[in-house]
């Protein structure tokens, strides 16, 4: 699933460490999301979500 | 319990475990390996029961979950078809000996281990059961008619 965590990051100033603590993940997990090699929680995503202030789709696109 | 003294006591746990083994080697008399069996047992039931008790702040991490579920699993099977794979070897060879009493040891080896087999294959329905329970598997609505 392809996601653009990254840019939000960048935009929001943000380490994935930072993002990791935030919605209770290790980097690793926030690290394995972005190269897409792992798919988060449907909670997980709307913590990640919640946390950039955006919906769901704007951040992760499903390619089903 | 922090969880550095958690490694510690199951280290003293393995350890007293290992003594122990090496007792009944020594002993060689029943119910030396009984005790061996109870003692590895009762050292994985109180290492499991101390796990549950750290209270350090630790991430539960998703992926770690799924990662380590997904490993258990694979392992498991592969154990599993290994393992009476020499089971049945070991059965077949033992037919074949003509010695009554290495015959009849290596028979009721063969047939523990079946046995142990047979068992994980009921462990592992029996949590089936119970995990779909807990997350609805065996829910029904008015779709289900």
């Amino acid at each position: 699933m392809k996601n653009r965590i990254k840019v939000y990051r960048a935009m929001n100033d943000l380490t994935q460490e930072a993002l990791a603590s935030e919605v209770g993940v290790t980097r690793q997990t926030i690290l394995a999301i972005e190269k897409g090699k792992y798919d988060p929680s449907l909670e997980l995503a709307f913590k990640i979500a919640k946390r950039f202030d955006v919906k769901i789709e704007g951040i992760f696109t499903y390619e089903g | 319990m922090k969880r550095d003294n958690f490694y510690i006591s199951a280290s003293v746990i393995g350890i007293a475990v290992a003594f122990i083994f090496w007792w009944a080697v020594l002993y060689d008399r029943y119910p030396a390996a009984q005790i061996v069996a109870i003692s590895v047992i009762a050292g994985a039931c109180t290492i499991y029961l101390l796990r549950q008790r750290i209270d350090d702040t630790v991430i539960v991490d998703e992926m770690i979950s799924t990662i380590n579920e997904k490993s258990a699993m694979k392992t498991i099977q592969i154990f599993w078809v290994g393992f009476l794979a020499l089971t049945i070897s070991g059965f077949s060879k033992a037919m074949s000996i003509d010695n009554p009493r290495i015959k009849d040891m290596m028979t009721r080896g063969s047939v523990s281990q079946l046995i142990f087999l047979a068992s994980i294959l009921l462990i592992y329905a029996a949590f089936r059961i119970y995990y779909s329970r807990k997350y609805g598997g065996y829910e029904e609505d008015e779709e289900s008619d």
